[in-house]
C-alpha cells in the first residue's frame, strides 16, 4: 500500500459515524434476533407450515383409506363364514320354559380338553389325560384313567358331545327356520368399548324371534337371545371362543373321590354316541329354545 | 442482485459455513462490518439506522439462506448494499437533504473532514464509491469487494485504480497530506 492509497484509507476511515455499531442500536438488532431466534421454523415459515399440514392431512386420509378395516355394512354370511372357522368356543347357555325348569348348561372345548356342567348336578371333564365325572347327589368325583385308544379318541368325543349344542348347526338352522329374507343385520355400535351390531330375525309364519349380538372385529357371535313358540321358553347363550375360552372343574373341595384305572383294559371302548346319550336331555332342551 | 442470495453462483457460494449461525451472533460478529458501510453511505444516523435494522431484519429472516452461504459477511454487505441504494433512492424522490448528524453535533472537530470526505466521494459513480467504502473501510480484499460488485476482480481492480485517482485528483492537499 502505497503512501497515497494510506492517506485515502485514513481519510475514508472519518466516513462511517463511528467505528462499532452504536450502543442502542446494537441492543435494538440483538432484542430483535433474539426474538426471532425464540419463533419456531413454522411460525417464521407460513407457507411451509401450510405445506406440512396439507402434507399430513393426505397423509391422515391415505393412511385411513390404506388401512385395513372392518366393512362398513355387515352381512349375515359374514357371521356364518365366522362360524364354519371356529375351534374353540365356550358357551354358557341359559334355558327357560322346560318342563323341568329353569336350567344352566356350560360347555367349553378346546384342543382336546372339554367341560360339560349341567347347572352344577352333574360335570364331566376331559383335560387330555384323564375323564372325570362329578355326580352331585353323591358329591363324588370318579376319575377314569383311560386306554391310550380313548384318550386318542377323546377329541372326537367331544366335538360329539358338544355336537349336541353345535354352534355351527344352530346358525345354519336358525338360517333355515327364519329365512334369509327375515334376518335384519343392523349397523355397528358401540357396546363395551368394542364395535358389536345385532342381527335380528323374525319368524315368518309363527312367534318365533331370535336376537343376536355380533363382534364386529370377527363377525362372531357373543350373545344369542331365542325365543321359541311360546312364551315361556326362552334360551339365552353368552359365548367366547379361542383365547377367551377358560375350561377349569369347580368341584366341591369335599367331594370323595374314585379313581379307576382303566388304562389297561383291552378291547372296544364306549364311542361317542354312547356318551352323548348321557346329554340327550341337555341337547333337547337346547332345541326346544330354537324351535 | 438476488438479495435471497446474492453470492449464489459465485465462488463465495461454492465454501460453506462450518458452524451453525444463529440470529443472535450473527448481529454481535457482523454489525459493526454491516454499520460501518451503512453509515458510510448514508449521512443521515436516523437513515443508517433504519437501514441496518432493516439489514438484520431481512438475514434474521433469511437465516436458513445465511447459514448456508460461505460468508456471511459478504452476505450480509451485499443486502446492506442493495437497502443503502433503495434508501438513498427513496430519499432523492423525496427531496429530502441531510440533517445535521448526531455523531457530528457530538464531535463537531470532525464534522468538517466527513463532510469534505462526503463531498468528494459525492463527485464518484456509485460502483467506485461502494468499491472504496468496501475496501478501505470494511477492509475486503479486492476479491471480496468483486463479489459484492457482482464483477470480475480484474474489473474491481481496475474500478478501484479509477476511483483512486479521482480522489487523488480532486482531494488535492487533503489526500497527499
Amino acid at each position: 500500500m502505497d503512501k497515497h492509497e494510506e492517506n485515502l484509507k485514513n481519510l475514508l476511515s472519518n466516513l462511517p459515524a463511528s467505528p462499532e455499531m452504536p450502543e442502542n442500536l446494537r441492543n435494538r438488532a440483538l432484542n430483535y434476533a433474539i426474538e426471532v431466534n425464540r419463533k419456531t421454523m413454522m411460525a417464521r415459515r407460513p407457507r411451509a407450515v401450510a405445506w406440512m399440514s396439507a402434507g399430513l392431512a393426505a397423509l391422515a386420509v391415505g393412511t385411513f383409506f390404506m388401512m385395513p378395516k372392518q366393512a362398513t355394512a355387515k352381512a349375515w354370511t359374514m357371521v356364518t363364514q365366522a362360524v364354519e372357522k371356529i375351534t374353540s368356543v365356550q358357551m354358557d347357555i341359559k334355558l327357560s320354559g322346560a318342563k323341568e325348569g329353569p336350567k344352566r348348561i356350560q360347555i367349553a372345548t378346546k384342543a382336546n380338553e372339554f367341560i360339560v356342567d349341567a347347572a352344577g348336578e352333574s360335570v364331566i371333564y376331559f383335560n387330555g389325560e384323564d375323564l372325570q365325572i362329578y355326580d352331585s347327589k353323591q358329591n363324588e368325583i370318579t376319575k377314569l384313567k383311560l386306554p391310550v385308544e380313548a384318550t386318542t379318541f377323546m377329541p372326537d368325543l367331544a366335538s360329539e358331545i358338544s355336537g349336541a349344542f353345535n354352534l355351527k348347526k344352530e346358525i345354519a338352522d336358525m338360517e333355515k327356520k327364519y329365512g334369509k329374507d327375515h334376518i335384519r343385520v343392523m349397523p355397528i355400535r358401540q357396546f363395551n368399548g368394542r364395535d358389536v351390531y345385532d342381527v335380528q330375525m323374525t319368524e315368518p309364519d309363527g312367534p318365533g324371534k331370535a336376537f343376536l349380538t355380533i363382534d364386529a372385529a370377527t363377525d362372531l357371535p357373543v350373545h344369542i337371545d331365542a325365543s321359541g313358540d311360546k312364551d315361556d321358553e326362552n334360551v339365552v347363550i353368552d359365548l367366547w371362543y379361542n383365547g377367551d375360552v377358560r375350561i377349569a372343574p369347580n368341584f366341591p373341595a369335599n367331594a370323595k373321590i374314585k379313581s379307576m384305572d382303566m388304562s389297561n383294559i383291552k378291547g372296544d371302548f364306549p364311542k361317542g354316541k354312547d356318551f352323548e346319550k348321557m346329554f340327550e336331555g341337555m341337547g333337547e332342551a337346547f332345541e326346544k329354545g330354537f324351535k | 442482485m438476488n438479495i435471497a442470495n446474492p453470492v449464489a453462483g459465485t465462488a463465495v457460494g461454492a465454501m460453506k459455513t462450518s458452524a451453525i449461525l444463529t440470529p443472535d451472533e450473527m448481529v454481535r460478529t457482523y454489525g459493526d462490518d454491516v454499520w460501518r458501510f451503512v453509515s458510510s453511505k448514508l449521512p443521515r444516523a436516523e437513515d443508517a439506522e433504519d437501514v441496518a435494522m432493516e439489514v438484520f431484519g431481512i438475514a434474521c429472516r433469511k437465516m436458513h439462506v445465511l447459514q448456508k452461504v460461505d460468508s456471511p459477511r459478504l452476505w450480509l454487505l451485499a443486502v446492506a448494499r442493495k437497502r443503502v441504494m433503495d434508501c438513498l433512492r427513496k430519499r432523492y424522490r423525496r427531496s429530502e437533504f441531510p440533517l445535521q448528524d448526531a455523531a457530528e453535533a457530538a464531535a463537531p472537530e470532525l464534522a468538517h473532514t466527513r463532510s469534505h470526505v462526503r463531498e468528494l466521494m459525492a463527485q464518484l459513480p456509485d460502483a467506485q464509491r461502494d468499491a472504496l467504502i468496501l475496501k478501505y473501510v470494511n477492509g475486503l480484499e479486492t476479491a471480496e469487494v468483486a463479489r459484492i460488485l457482482r464483477k470480475s476482480p480484474e474489473a474491481t481492480n481496475s474500478l478501484l485504480q479509477r476511483a483512486r485517482e479521482t480522489m487523488r485528483q480532486i482531494g488535492g492537499e487533503v489526500i497527499h497530506g
